[in-house]
């Protein structure tokens, strides 16, 4: 039977530099608050009619002529640049290893943290009854 | 699409996409959780050469499924942001028709989930690879994290297509 192991890292070659990761780390950190955040505040960057198959840029509502809206894809895209942004603004900051451990636990503390607030932005779906 | 349409009907294009996407969920729920239960460490330390189901179960290289769950997690997002227009025309509409409220809310508290969990596999990836004491906690309770949320969507995903599948 093989070993278990969680120690190892999932590079084999040269491994990726600090800074790489904590990119990435901030990155998802943002992301997460940044998709909540367009989901409340009804920021996609565009809107997608799928009865027609059109595209207008921000937010616009259900039209007779065109069917239903569809914001998801405009909130994905908006949370990406949004979250880009600031994980670059935040790399270029001095870092410490006790920044990254924080950052690291913020990950999946903001999705649990953000659960209810995502499902009290569904209230519509749980009181139409 | 209008040449793929005058190949196969619709509804068939749909299922086929629909079915890509439920079997790359499968392959992904496996190794999140293959991953996330050699976490919890679930191996019995005393008896390390047990033969029990979850032991060997758990008893796996973990970091060997970290590129594989982002892989699966990206592909299984597209096939499920593809399907998603359609299903806010063809399947969502008559469940609002029908009154299905709550089965609506749930699924889409699992889209809200899977972006999240897509936006997390950076920070998934980084751990993974950043293996130091002080990030093997983060790394442990965010891989559990999205396993919960693979589960969750798993489970939603099959009962909406119990509901009202594509065709029906």
């Amino acid at each position: 039977m093989r070993e278990t192991s969680t120690s190892h890292a999932v590079s084999q070659g040269k491994p990726p530099s600090v800074k790489k990761l904590f990119f990435l780390l901030s990155f998802s950190f943002f992301a997460c608050l940044a998709y909540v955040c367009c989901d409340l505040f009804k920021l996609p960057l565009f809107t997608y009619y799928p009865a027609v198959d059109e595209y207008v840029f921000g937010f616009a509502k259900m039209t007779e002529s065109q069917g239903p809206a569809m914001y998801w894809y405009g909130w994905i895209v908006n949370a990406s640049l949004f979250a880009t942004i600031a994980a670059l603004i935040t790399t270029a900051l001095p870092l410490s290893s006790k920044t990254t451990k924080y950052i690291a636990h913020l990950l999946w503390l903001a999705v649990w943290g953000l659960l209810p607030v995502l499902f009290n932005s569904l209230n519509y779906y749980w009181t139409h009854v | 699409m209008e040449f793929i349409y005058s190949l196969i009907p619709v509804e068939v294009f749909w299922s086929i996409l629909l079915i890509v996407h439920g079997l790359l969920s499968v392959a992904l729920l496996g190794a999140l959780t293959h991953q996330a239960f050699s976490l919890i460490k679930v191996v019995n330390r005393a008896n390390p050469q047990s033969s029990s189901v979850m032991h060997r179960f758990s008893a796996v290289q973990s970091s060997l499924y970290t590129r594989t769950v982002c892989l699966m997690w990206v592909l299984s997002f597209v096939f499920g942001g593809w399907i998603y227009s359609k299903y806010r025309i063809a399947i969502r509409i008559p469940m609002e028709q029908q009154g299905m409220w709550l089965t609506q809310g749930f699924f889409e508290l699992k889209e809200h989930l899977v972006s999240l969990g897509f936006f997390l596999l950076p920070g998934y990836y980084a751990l993974w690879n950043l293996d130091t004491h002080e990030s093997s906690k983060a790394k442990k309770y965010l891989t559990i994290t999205l396993a919960m949320i693979c589960w969750y969507s798993f489970i939603v995903g099959h009962i909406v297509n119990n509901v009202r599948g594509f065709g029906s």
